[in-house]
Parts: C-alpha cells; structure tokens; sequence
C-alpha cells in the first residue's frame, strides 16, 4: 500500500546515491530531495484520510509477517494513525526544508552526495519508526536512525573530535537502547502486547510487571532523548554539520523518545508508577539543562543544551499525565528549535567560528538570519501569539493539573520557562545586536539557506495556531491521545480539561511574566549592560557559576567513574588473552608438538625397531643359511653322503 | 673256464686274495698321492686288478673290455689330463682338502658298516645257484634285450666326444 | 665260486669308500675323477660278482657293468675337458678354490 512508501522512498534514494552518488556529484541532493517530496505528499494524503470520517476508528495500516516461528508469528505493521501522521507530517516537511538548507550548507564537501545518501538513509529509519506499529519494529528502525546519527555527528570524521563525538553519542544511546530492549523483552515474556494498537486495546494484559516495562522502554527514551543521566552526547554531537544538529538533534531524533512515551502511554497508564520516574526525570533534565545553557559561549553548545531542557520539559508534560501537552510541545519545538540551528549554521558559515563572545551586531549584515532567529526565539521563550507560547502553555496546565499533585513539577517547569527566555533572548543579543566584537564582516547566505529559514520562521509564528480555541482545541482532538484521569486510574482519553489547554487565567498571567522577565532581564543585562546582581552576590555566586557552567562536571565524573575502569577491564583482558588464551593456544602447540615428538620417538626406535629388526634377522639367518651355500662340490657331495648314511641307518633299523 | 678244486683250490683262493689286497693298494694309491702320475698309476693298478678279478669271476670278456677301456683309453686320457695341467706335484700345497677329516671319517663309517653288513647278512640263504653267463648269451642280451640303453650308450659317447671337444679346445683370438 | 660272494662285496664296499673318500677330499681336480673312476670300478665289481652268483641268463650283470664302463669312459672324457678349460681359465684346478657359486 502507499503507507509502506512513505519510509521507502526515502530508503530507494539512499541505494541510489550509495551506488551512483560520485556521479551524480552535484545533482545528488535532487534524488533525496525528490524522494522525500514524494513522502511529504503522501503524509498529507495519510492526513486527507484520517480526515475522512471512516478512517476516524481504523487507520489505515499495512502489515506483513516477518518471522515465523515455533507456533508463533511476528508480525510487522505500520500504522497512520493521528499521532503517527503527526509526526509524519513534522519529520518530512521540516526535513524537507533542512535538507533543502543542505544543498548549499554542504556545497564543496568532497563527501556531497554520501551526506545525502546518509540523510535519506535517516528519513527512511525515522519514517518506519513513527509509523511502526510493533514495539521490535519500532525497535529496529531506533537502531536505524542511531546509526545514521553516529554516520552523520562523524560525517567529517577527519576530525578527531567529530569521531569521538560520534563513539559517544553510539554508545550512550547504547545504553538506553538496553532498557528498550530488556522493556521488550519482558513485555514478550510476561504475556503483554508488542503491537501498539494490541497495547492501547489491552495495556492491562502484562499486568503488575507494567510499571516496570514502561520504565525500561523510558529508559530507551531516555537515551534517545539526552535526558538526565544520559544527555551526556548531545552536547559532542554539535561537532557534526548544522543542518545534522538541526534535523536530528533538534527536531526528529531526539523527539523519538518523547514519541515512544507517548506511544506506549497505555502502558505507562497502566503502571502509573512509571509516570513518577518520567516526571522526575524531565524535571530534573529541564531544569538543570536551562542552566547550563545560560553559560555556555558556544552558539551550537547552547542550543544543544536548550534542546536537553526542551525534550525535558515535554517529558515533565507527559510524566504528568498529559500525552497531548508533551507532543503539542515536540511540534512547536521542532519548528523554532531547527530554524534556530539553521541561522546558527548560517551564521557560523558566515564568521566561521561559533563563538557568541565574538560576534555582535550581525543583524546589519545578515538580516534575514537576524530576523529568523529572533522570531524563533522569541517563539521559544513563550512569546504569544507565537508557537512556543501555546504549547508552553500547556505543558505548564499539565504540570498545575497533575493527578498526583506534585507541586514541584509546576515551579520547576516555572523556572524553566524562564530561564529559556533569559538564554535564548542573551544568544540573540550577542549574536545579532550591539556592536561587532569580531571582524564584522559576514555576509547574509544564499537563497538555499535563507529560504528554508522564512519557511521554518512561518511555521513558528503559526504553528500554535491549530489548536487555539478558535479551533475548538482541534489538534488535541485530532491527537486524540490517552489522558491520566485525575482520581482513580482509569484512563481517559481526548479533551478531559484536567489536563487540557486552558486552567484559568491564572496560568496565562504566569507564562507572559515568564516570558517577558526572561526577555526582559536578558535584555538588561546584555543589550544595556546592566549588572543584575550585586558585587557580593556575584563574587559569592562564582564557584556555583563555574560549576555549572562545566556542564556540573558530569562527563568528568562519568570518565572517572564509568569510562576508565571501563577501559582498564578492557586492558586487563586484552592481557589475559594475550598470556591465557594464547597461552592456551600456544600450549596446545606445544603439546602437539611434544606428542609428535614422542610419537617421533616412537616411531623410530619402536616401529622402525621392529621392522629393521626384522630384517636384521632375516639378514641372519641368510648369513647362516648362506654358510651352507660354500660353492664348493666336494662339501655338498660329503652332506649328501652323510645323509645317505643316515637313512641307510634309518631304513636298516625300520625306524623309516 | 671253472673253478678249480682240489688242492689247485686254496691256491686260487690265496691268490684272489693277493689280487684283492693289490687291487686296495692301488686304490689307496691312486687316492693319497700327491703326486698324480702315481697316483694315475696307483689307479692302473686297481684298474688291472678288477680286470683280474673278473678273470676270477668267469666274467672274461668284461675283463678284457675293462682292460681295453679303462686302462687303455681312460687311464691314458687322465695321464693326458695329469700332464697338460701343471703342478703334478707341488710340497707346498696341500693335498688334503679342509674338510679331509671329516670325509675320513664318513667314508670310514661307511666302510665299516658297508663290510659289516654284507659279511653279516645271510646271502644265498634262499634260491639263487651260481651261474657262468656264456658269452653268447651276453652278445644276444646286449642286441637284444639292452638294445635301448646300448644305443644311447652310442649316443651318449658321441654327445662327451663333442662336448668334450667343445669345452676343451683353445679360444679363437 | 671260489670266495664267497659277500667277501667280493666286502672288497668293493673297501674299494667304494675309498674312492668316496678321495673324491671327498681331494683337492686336486683331476684326482677326484680319478677317485670317481674308483667308485665306478667298485661298482662294476658288485655288479659283475652278484651276477655270477645268482644271474638271470640275459646277462644283466655284465651288460650294466659295460654300460657303466662306458658312461664312465663319456664322464672322464667330459670331466678332463671341464678341467682343461677350467685350468686355463683359473690356471687352477684345486677343487676347493673353484667356488663361484659360493652363496
């Protein structure tokens, strides 16, 4: 069915341009670019579809069989339901146009048309994933698209640090991977369901172990999505082009884990104690994430950091109960989120360096950039009537409707909110106005690059707009997703208002200060110079600034404590091997040879023993034998006689 | 012609014995000489006393024939043999073979007991009478009844004399 | 007859033996055919003395001793020659060193 092309495409311009690509040189980005067209225009048809009110209860699927085995069968199906045309429709268009950004981001590179054929490779992985419909489907395209990432942070890997970027990014995903892996693997064993539409029919059929399956398939998520603990390779993995940062580790990759959550919400519903770990875990991420980014000085390490915040910040939405809040976030925050990378791409390939200490007032020179990234930021901070600000809105209604009443989720969530203004507004500062502090010469980029960035600019200011209440809150509907009821367990689902959009103006007072004092303070602070904080304060704030602005020295202690006694087991093995095995090994030459050896031994004084012996006796017995042979008639002629004799006697006596 | 009887009897006897004892002397002779043309004469000796012996047997044509042969022909031809091939008599080589003792003793093992027996055993016990073959008798046998091996006999005598020839005649240059 | 027949045998058992007993260990050639020549002789005697004992009127006695005169006229005449050539090859006739076929 079309369904199944919608990864296909883009998997046919992979094996085109992993083959034909050095010839096509230059017109590689057209065999990807057409592809994906080709999937962009088949998700609005999907969306057509679910339009249609038949398709409201029975998306529309494809299934196959792909193992049989035993009595049992697996069976692979993929699934356009509204949460996954969704993410369909946000992984192509925004794709699209950063891939587009691509064309001229990349031009020049002696690798063109492998970093097209990686990126298709990613869009056909990314694409089966959001449409898979079976836990080891989704599965094996999460192993997909981990792959193309650690292809693409390494795609210059000429440069050590890029490669090492691309080993850590691996293996930290790696280690979350396990726990999707494991949550798989009880639910298979524990009699629970692995296909999706089986887990929203039954999620009660894994019974008590479902608590404990959500909390190892979000601990894949956790991976995959740079939460707190494993968020350690996001940062490493700007070392990889712009437009990578900005498709994968801002809009499509990293949102696969808030996606998966979203997806197996049954089963969180299921065992609600896992939405406590999911809560605590995006709290802790967003708020800790915020402040480093309000450190950092490099653009890129910023926005990495603010993607860590924002991913936590949906996870604090869905750890609260509120499915829709979560992904009505990851949309918005796909949009202002890449366009922000795609100006920092523009802006670093135009002062080839990502040092915000060093620029200033590039606005003059790239206003097209400048105005970009500004709407997106200010879309990020909550900006009404832009993106950021309705679905930061509901993130933070979910956070205040939480059935469990956790009150610190909602003024951590606060917090955060504020601080992601103050970062993000202190980053456009920097870059765009005041005065050059580098050389200031930069020139705005070409239409390849500026065309996507007013693109993406729109759907920032608009994208919010779809479930406004002039709507009637139709993206929620649409979504349709499970909802945590606020007393009992039981799961409701649509549009229950304890946790929707809109809890009293109470909360929309609290986003606009939110947003405004970021702005504001940032402003002060780095458009106008002015000190925020007291001399004592400021002089007593040192060390926790230093701190944090190490990143709390999570990867040192990670080093230390993980990495190099790692490696010192590595080590001592590689010399066990080497003296035991080969040892072993050699031993065994050893012995063989020693038997040879004695079988040697054996061979000649024993077998060769015997038959020389053999000879020698025969050799013997002729020699004495042959004594009798003298030549010599007269002898002969004398033993003839005394035989004759003999018989003679022995005829005479009748003994013969 | 008879035996005689009478007195003429025991002289005969006497000289039998005297031929006998000549004829082992020539034997003995013609054995342990070393130097051959004694012994060659040692074995004319023997050869002449069986022809006598013969006489004494009424055997006289055989005597005559063994007389003729043997010491006409067959003597003259060792005689021949002895002095074509040097060394007649050599002191340093000695005559006896290695194995002499041996022989000596076989050989005088079987003339004991040969005698022994044939002294002991009872001959003429049964039928058996004493018979003079005329010579007749013998001349019809020999075209007679023995004519198969008397002819090979020819043939025989004919194969030595060229087989001798061919052995014995010097070597073309 | 005028001993008895067994001393006439006797005489040619002694004569026999004799004659073996050159052929035996006689180291010159030509005194062992003489040796030979010995026996057959004493062979001769038995055969001529038993016939004139207890003959049977073809004469079988004599005829075989005529025979054996002749085949030892033939053997003589052979073994001289084998002698002849044997000399002069090995300028030899010890019988003891004529051992070609020595094993």
């Amino acid at each position: 069915m079309l369904l199944s092309l919608i990864p296909l495409l883009p998997l046919a311009a992979f094996v085109i341009l992993i083959f034909f690509g050095r010839r096509l040189g230059k017109f590689s980005p057209l065999v990807s670019l057409t592809a994906l067209m080709g999937s962009v225009l088949l998700s609005f048809s999907m969306l057509g579809l679910l339009q249609d009110a038949r398709f409201a209860h029975t998306p529309p699927t494809v299934a196959w069989n792909w193992i049989l085995f035993g009595g049992r069968r697996l069976t692979f199906a993929l699934l356009a339901d509204p949460l996954a045309v969704t993410m369909c429709l946000v992984v192509t268009v925004i794709g699209w146009g950063i891939m587009l950004y691509s064309v001229g981001y990349m031009k020049g590179d002696p690798r063109y048309s492998r970093f097209f054929a990686y990126l298709s490779l990613f869009f056909a992985s990314m694409l089966t994933l959001v449409l898979a419909d079976h836990l080891v489907l989704l599965y094996i395209a999460w192993e997909g698209v981990g792959l193309c990432s650690y292809l693409l942070i390494s795609f210059w890997f000429e440069k050590p640090a890029a490669a090492a970027a691309g080993k850590k990014a691996f293996l930290t995903t790696r280690v979350g991977d396990l726990g999707l892996l494991l949550g798989i693997l009880l639910l298979a064993l524990k009699g629970g369901e692995l296909s999706f539409r089986g887990l929203a029919a039954h999620p009660e059929a894994v019974g008590p172990w479902a608590a404990l399956a959500a909390v190892l398939l979000f601990w894949g998520a956790v991976g995959k999505s740079a939460q707190f603990p494993l968020h350690v390779w996001l940062p490493d993995a700007m070392e990889g082009p712009t437009a990578v940062s900005a498709l994968i580790h801002a809009a499509t990759m990293v949102a696969a884990g808030v996606y998966l959550t979203a997806r197996a919400f049954p089963l969180f519903l299921a065992g609600p104690e896992a939405l406590q770990v999911v809560g605590a875990t995006g709290a802790v991420t967003t708020f800790f994430a915020a402040t480093i980014a309000c450190t950092q000085t490099d653009l890129k390490k910023i926005l990495a950091y603010s993607t860590i915040s924002q991913l936590g910040f949906m996870m604090l939405a869905l750890g609260c109960g509120a499915a829709f809040a979560g992904m009505f976030h990851l949309v918005t925050h796909a949009a202002f989120k890449a366009l922000l990378f795609l100006c920092a791409g523009s802006v670093i390939h135009a002062v080839h360096h990502q040092d915000v200490t060093r620029m200033g007032g590039l606005l003059r020179s790239m206003p097209i950039t400048g105005a970009t990234f500004l709407i997106a930021a200010f879309a990020m901070a909550g900006v009404p009537p832009l993106a950021g600000f309705w679905s930061k809105e509901a993130v933070l209604a979910a956070a205040a409707g939480d059935p469990l009443g956790r009150g610190w989720l909602l003024w951590t969530a606060a917090a955060t909110a504020g601080l992601t203004a103050f970062y993000i507004t202190r980053a456009g500062i920097l870059i765009f106005l005041g005065s050059p502090r580098g050389n200031g010469q930069a020139h705005e980029s070409s239409w390849t690059m500026t065309v996507p960035l007013i693109f993406l600019a729109l759907g920032a200011v608009g994208i919010g707009w779809i479930n406004g209440p002039w709507t009637g809150h139709a993206f929620e509907r649409f979504l349709h997703l499970p909802v945590w009821a606020a007393a009992g367990h039981g799961a409701a689902h649509g549009t229950g208002h304890g946790a929707g959009v809109g809890h009293g103006p109470g909360l929309l007072i609290l986003s606009l200060v939110l947003a405004g004092g970021g702005i504001g303070l940032a402003f002060l602070r780095y458009g106008l110079g002015v000190q925020l904080l007291p001399e004592r304060l400021r002089r007593a704030g040192q060390p926790i600034y230093r701190v944090i602005a190490n990143k709390y020295f999570i990867d040192e202690l990670y080093e230390a404590v993980l990495i190099r006694p790692f490696l010192a087991i590595s080590r001592a093995l590689f010399r066990f091997d080497q003296r035991g095995v080969d040892g072993a090994v050699n031993g065994a030459g050893l012995a063989g040879l020693w038997v040879s050896r004695f079988k040697g031994w054996v061979d000649r004084r024993i077998v060769d023993g015997a038959v020389n012996g053999a000879a020698a006796v025969t050799g013997w017995l002729g020699a004495g034998v042959r004594g009798l042979q003298t030549g010599w008639v007269q002898h002969y002629l004398l033993i003839a006689v005394v035989g004759g004799m003999v018989l003679l006697l022995l005829l005479i006596r009748g003994w013969a | 012609m008879s035996d005689p009887v009478g007195p003429l009897e025991w002289a005969a006897k006497a000289a039998f014995y005297c031929v006998a004892a000549l004829t082992l002397l020539g034997g003995w002779f013609a054995v342990s000489q070393r130097n051959l043309f004694r012994a060659a004469l040692g074995l004319a000796l023997a050869l002449f006393g069986v022809a006598v012996l013969y006489l004494f047997l009424q055997a006289e044509f055989l005597a005559v024939a063994q007389l003729l042969v043997y010491v006409g022909a067959i003597l003259m031809l060792i005689i021949f043999g002895v002095m074509l091939t040097a060394g007649i008599a050599d002191p340093a080589v000695p005559r006896w073979n290695r194995q002499a003792v041996g022989a000596a003793l076989a050989c005088g093992a079987l003339a004991v007991g040969l005698v022994a027996a044939v002294l002991r055993a009872p001959w003429l016990a049964g039928a058996g009478k004493e018979f003079t073959l005329p010579l007749e008798a013998l001349g019809r046998g020999l075209l007679g009844r023995y004519l198969l091996p008397f002819e090979l006999l020819s043939l025989l005598l004919l194969g030595a004399l060229i087989g001798a020839l061919h052995i014995a005649r010097k070597e073309k240059e | 007859m005028i001993v008895p027949v067994s001393h006439v045998a006797a005489l040619s058992a002694g004569l026999f033996a004799l004659g073996l007993f050159g052929a035996l260990a006689r180291r010159n050639g030509i005194g062992i055919l003489i040796s030979i020549e010995l026996m057959l002789n004493a062979a001769n005697l038995n055969f001529v003395a038993f016939s004139r004992a207890q003959g049977d009127g073809s004469g079988m006695g004599q005829a075989a001793a005529l025979f054996v005169i002749g085949v030892a006229a033939a053997g003589a005449a052979v073994g001289l020659a084998l002698m002849l050539a044997i000399y002069r090859h090995r300028r030899t006739i010890a019988a003891d060193e004529i051992d070609l076929l020595k094993g």
